[in-house]
């Protein structure tokens, strides 16, 4: 898929990329989703299913509340955080729900734009966190930060 | 066969499991029928129910599958959807292996394949759950087709690879990728097996 055809088929599913600044910084790749890319995997998916490859910390029981998400989050040393705004020296991830679900979280590195791996497709940098809310990730619910690794 | 225990602490769950254990003793030589439970908390417990058992669960009737007549005249069941059961709230039940399958012909199975595939890959590309990938209808449907689909999702798992694990899981009964730490190991585990068991070419 070209890059326009790829960013008609995005701005389709999240019509708020047509109002904020946003990339596509890499291609299709199924091999990984949004929580490991958060946490800097791209071998597998994060989430507790028993079919293999994918991955979830083994002491967290739930995948489906913003609580357990917010515990992954926390063993990469994510705490509360007072807003969303970009901030030198300090990532921040932001977590979409939709009510009490979980549906997706992108990670942002001091002034940078956030980074999100949309599902089994393309990572994009994306200038605000509306970008991407809808129908499909809810809206954005919790945001945590902590010092710049 | 899974124990009560084994199939959960969910308190609907264990009445079912407590009714299918009833019935299932004194039917030992009915037809056997394997289901994978789908739910939320415990994706892939696989459990087989006697047929009166089934049926004898309130709301779960044979209307919920369609009959059809085998070569042999034996009975075989065409569960093409997931069966709701209603009044055990979230719990569903998913026909995994099926006892027979409707012969169909390749360029029509080919059809449906794509179509189905097409529907479920544009409709959770952007998904972030895999649960919730592999709960879409048209995903569910391809598991529906049973076997004969095997060679035409290995070909989409080369192409195009995605998450096509559980499906295969739920259709072969096998899981070669269980030691695999990425996916795509996972992968090449899954496609070796299809070449081993002569579902695709080299």
């Amino acid at each position: 898929m070209n890059d326009e055809t790829q960013a008609d088929s995005l701005e389709i599913a999240f019509p708020n990329l047509r109002s904020t600044k946003y990339a596509i910084v890499s291609p299709y790749d199924p091999s990984y989703n949004c929580v490991a890319f958060a946490f800097a995997d791209t071998s597998r998916w994060w989430q507790k299913f028993h079919v293999k490859p994918h991955y979830w910390p083994e002491w967290i029981e739930d995948d489906d509340t913003l609580d357990s998400w917010i515990r992954v989050a926390a063993l990469f040393g994510f705490r509360d955080a007072s807003n969303s705004d970009p901030e030198p020296g300090r990532d921040k991830v932001a977590i979409y729900a939709n009510g009490e679900e979980p549906q997706h979280i992108c990670i942002r590195s001091g002034s940078g734009m956030w980074k999100s791996k949309l599902g089994e497709d393309v990572d994009v940098e994306h200038e605000s966190l509306h970008a991407l809310e809808g129908n499909i990730y809810g809206v954005v619910t919790i945001c945590l930060s902590r010092p710049t690794r | 066969m899974p124990t009560c225990e084994e199939l959960g602490k969910h308190e609907n769950l264990d009445m079912l499991a407590a009714q299918w254990s009833m019935l299932g003793e004194s039917s030992s030589r009915e037809p056997c029928i394997s289901f994978r439970l789908i739910s939320e908390k415990n994706l892939g417990v696989s459990a087989h129910f006697h047929e009166s058992a089934l049926f004898g669960i309130p709301n779960v009737s044979a209307d919920l599958f369609e009959r059809v007549l085998a070569p042999s005249s034996r009975r075989s069941y065409s569960a093409q959807r997931p069966v709701v059961v209603h009044d055990l709230h979230s719990w569903h039940f998913l026909r995994a292996k099926q006892v027979e399958v409707e012969t169909t012909s390749p360029n029509k199975l080919r059809r449906t394949f794509r179509q189905l595939a097409e529907h479920w890959r544009r409709e959770t590309r952007y998904v972030s759950l895999a649960k919730k990938k592999v709960l879409h209808p048209a995903y569910q449907r391809i598991i529906g087709l049973g076997p004969q689909a095997l060679p035409l999702i290995f070909e989409e798992l080369r192409q195009r690879p995605s998450q096509w694990f559980w499906a295969l899981e739920c259709i072969t009964g096998e899981d070669p990728a269980k030691r695999s730490s990425t996916f795509k190991e996972a992968v090449e585990e899954w496609l070796n097996w299809a070449q081993q068991n002569g579902y695709l070419d080299e």
